[in-house]
């Protein structure tokens, strides 16, 4: 019994367990359902979730067979996704025989890991495959989900921003300037991204120190700081791009000037975070631009000389051509009135070609040649007119000079009764472009007339100082002889009667006879005064003692009577020629100078003091009479209205000059006056005199 | 015997002096000369104790023709007859040598008498001693 008992009650228990477990496995069950419900939910979803994607999902056995395919596996072959299952997948997608090399589902299954790998289709589409292992509670590899993701547009992307990233750090590497960042949130940091930090500005990133707006700011120049530092804080504040210049000091100490270009960078907080920007050396291109502005402004001042200078071109030329026209139009006037001329006027006028053939004469001397006008054109001008022109004719088409001849004579070979012409003619050379004569131009004037009376004028003349020369010859002769007749006549019967007074009253006185002899003797000075006033008539005419004693012992005498005579005026005698020396026949005219010119000094001068000089130098005799007096106008002195001092001056220039002298005189208001004779004495010396 | 030679070339006053002094010296033999080449000429024949010389014969001068005649016969009183008696006359008797110096109308017969008795007076004086 307690057997049973025990086992009743173990029963019990057990049918209470199994109860319990029952109700446990009801409610497990029902777990499950709600489970599996769940579970269908989710399956659903997930099925649903999975339809949506675009990448290839495929639920795999282990050897590669289809269990299930999302709608994009079934779209990307166009097949429905029942005809999928139970297919593998590498003949549905390869279409291969047996799976990739590759496969990253082959590598799952091996090694129970998930693997990926890239693969390129055929159409050049690059796909991401990857593969995940499905387990069992044991973690043994029951199934594999495999996927694959078209990512041709992603991998081309990734490959332009990698090629994009390249160029970039090849750019910013080669770029020809400072390629930086500055973190404005990390006080200006400053990152660079090359190295042209150092070659630019010979400063390393450690060297250089923090600043308002970034650590190359200190280097800036004083004076171009603040701007650039107000440029960035202004381009920061309003987000914008700045572009600022400034110059900068290299370690070295050089001026270099520099361009930035920076943006600011702006954080999803609306604050900005960086500044990325480029620094690039423009100091070639500012001396670029300085040596351009400076040859700018040289090109501007050049421009505006050429302008001027253009302007100026202008305007001449505008001138000019005013000018020209104003030429022609007178050319052509004058041409008219040359026509005019030459047809017309008195004056014989002719044209010769450079051989001297006529090409044209005028009337004037077709009338002087008493030819008719057409008979000279085709001749030429010796063959009617020999002479001894021609030469003249030759030397001017060598030389181009215009020969002018004067009262040249000719005989017309045609009219040899009208005896010798004389003709002022003139020739000139006409010169072609190349400057060559072309032809001469031959002007005439008949002087015969004028040149006529001048030979009768010149022959008048000549007779006329010839019968001058004769009068002041036959003067000295009339004086001479009347002072000789004076002399040995008058003065000599004087001096006999005195004798002969003297000789009675002597023998009166030794006869002792008582007489009467007072009346007797007082006619011996009577006769002495007699005497005497002979001897002065004679010395006028002639002074005794020029015959007597010479012309130096006569220039003694004359100018002591002179001084006498005179007492106001010195003479200063200075001689310096021997008496032998003087030509006889000279001594005469020297002693007519001498008292002409100390008459004159007496009537005009006012000179107290006369400097007389008298001398013989190697070729000639000089005599000098220099006053110093008030002096006079030669000019005026020798014209008609002052005959009395100039027919003295012209006498004693006729005097020199026919004596085969030179007479000068010069004369100066308040200075004085010095007239000047010579002689030049030759072998022969000088045969005339006065 | 005292000779003179009178060179002047004026008949009448040549001849009036030889009167003149004949009149009053009658034992001199007084000689003539109307120019230059004959006062020479004579002076060389009648070698003269004393010339009268007139300063002018026509175009000659008796100076030069002094000087000649001194050359060579120093001692040959000589007296010059002139017309002026001037300062420079005197000074060309000197540098001629002229021993006694007349003016033709001016010197008086007394002072050519007088002049020629103390020449003759010396010359006796001489003679004598």
């Amino acid at each position: 019994m307690e057997q049973d008992t025990g086992t009743k009650e173990q029963l019990l228990v057990e049918i209470e367990d199994l109860r319990t477990r029952l109700k446990e496995a009801e409610e497990t069950l029902c777990v499950l359902q709600r489970t599996e419900e769940i579970l269908k939910k989710f399956e659903r979803g997930k099925a649903t979730i999975l339809d949506a994607t675009p990448e290839i999902i495929t639920h795999l056995t282990a050897d590669m067979k289809i269990i299930w395919a999302n709608r994009a596996a079934s779209e990307s072959v166009d097949l429905a996704p029942e005809q999928l299952m139970g297919r593998y997948c590498y003949e549905i997608w390869g279409p291969l025989s047996e799976p990739c090399p590759n496969c990253p589902a082959l590598e799952t299954v091996k090694t129970g890991e998930a693997g990926e790998v890239e693969i390129s289709s055929p159409d050049r589409r690059i796909w991401l495959h990857r593969s995940y292992p499905v387990t069992d509670a044991s973690g043994n590899i029951v199934n594999i989900v495999a996927t694959a993701l078209d990512i041709t547009e992603r991998k081309r992307t990734e490959e332009a921003l990698r090629r994009s990233e390249n160029a970039y750090r090849t750019l910013s590497e080669n770029l020809p300037g400072i390629v930086y960042r500055v973190f404005i949130r990390e006080k200006n940091r400053m990152q660079f991204f090359n190295k042209m930090l150092q070659p630019m500005t010979g400063y390393l990133v450690e060297e250089l120190s923090a600043g308002e707006v970034c650590s190359v700011e200190p280097l800036i120049l004083s004076e171009d700081r603040a701007a650039v530092v107000a440029t960035v804080k202004c381009a920061i504040l309003d987000n914008q791009p700045f572009e600022v210049e400034y110059r900068l000091r290299d370690k070295k100490g050089d001026i270099r000037h520099f361009l930035e270009r920076g943006k600011p960078i702006y954080g999803e907080d609306g604050k900005p975070l960086y500044i990325d920007g480029v620094i690039l050396d423009i100091s070639k291109r500012k001396l670029a631009e300085e040596a351009l502005r400076r040859s700018l402004d040289e090109l501007e001042i050049r421009v505006q000389e050429r302008t001027a200078e253009l302007s100026k071109a202008n305007k001449e030329l505008k001138a000019e051509i005013v000018e020209r026209l104003r030429a022609e139009k007178t050319l052509a006037e004058q041409s008219r009135i040359l026509e005019a001329f030459f047809t017309s006027t008195i004056t014989p006028l002719v044209f010769l070609d450079r051989d001297f053939n006529f090409v044209r004469v005028n009337e004037a001397y077709a009338r002087a040649c008493q030819r008719d006008i057409s008979e000279f054109p085709g001749h030429n001008h010796f063959e009617f007119y020999p002479s001894d022109a021609r030469a003249i004719f030759e030397q001017v088409i060598t030389t181009k000079v215009p020969y002018q001849a004067v009262a040249h004579p000719f005989v017309f070979p045609d009219h040899p009764e009208w005896g010798t012409t004389y003709w002022d003619w003139t020739l000139t050379s006409l010169l072609d472009s190349k400057g060559e004569v072309e032809s001469l131009v031959f002007s005439l004037e008949d002087v015969t007339e004028r040149k006529r009376d001048e030979i009768a004028l010149q022959e008048s003349e000549n007779q006329l100082h010839h019968l001058s020369s004769q009068l002041l010859v036959a003067q000295e002769k009339e004086r001479k002889r009347i002072a000789r007749e004076l002399h040995d006549g008058l003065q000599q019967f004087l001096t006999g009667i005195k004798f002969k007074v003297e000789g009675f009253l002597q023998e009166i006185r030794k006869s002792g006879i008582k007489t009467e002899t007072k009346p007797l003797e007082t006619v011996i000075p009577v006769i002495q005064e007699s005497v005497r006033e002979i001897q002065r008539i004679q010395t006028n005419l002639r002074p005794a003692i020029l015959d007597d004693l010479g012309i130096l012992r006569a220039i003694s005498w004359f100018c002591r009577e002179y001084e006498a005579t005179h007492p106001g005026i010195h003479i200063e005698r200075k001689i310096d020629i021997q008496e032998d020396e003087v030509p006889e026949p000279l001594k005469m005219v020297i002693y007519r100078l001498l008292q002409e010119g100390l008459t004159n000094v007496s009537k005009h001068s006012r000179a107290d003091l006369v400097i007389l000089s008298f001398r013989k130098t190697d070729s000639q005799i000089e005599l000098g009479i220099q006053d110093n007096g008030q002096g006079f106008d030669v000019q005026e002195a020798l014209s008609v209205e002052r005959p009395s001092r100039g027919l003295g001056l012209l006498n004693m220039r006729e005097r020199v000059e026919f004596s085969g002298g030179s007479y000068s005189i010069e004369s100066i208001k308040g200075e004085g006056t010095t007239i000047r004779v010579s002689w030049k004495v030759c072998a022969g010396e000088i045969a005339r005199g006065l | 015997m005292f000779r003179i030679l009178i060179v002047e070339d004026n008949n009448f006053f040549r001849e009036l002096l030889k009167d003149t002094l004949l009149s009053q010296f009658p034992s001199l033999d007084i000689f003539e000369a109307a120019d230059g080449k004959e006062a020479i000429q004579k002076v060389n024949t009648l070698l003269p104790d004393l010339i009268f010389m007139d300063i002018r014969l026509g175009e000659e001068s008796g100076l030069k023709i002094i000087q000649k005649i001194k050359a060579k016969y120093p001692n040959i009183i000589i007296a010059i007859l002139t017309g002026y008696d001037l300062p420079e006359y005197r000074e060309a008797a000197r540098q001629y040598e002229v021993d006694h110096f007349l003016t033709k109308g001016i010197s008086t017969q007394e002072d050519i008498i007088g002049w020629l008795e103390s020449i003759l007076s010396a010359r006796n004086l001489r003679m004598g001693s």
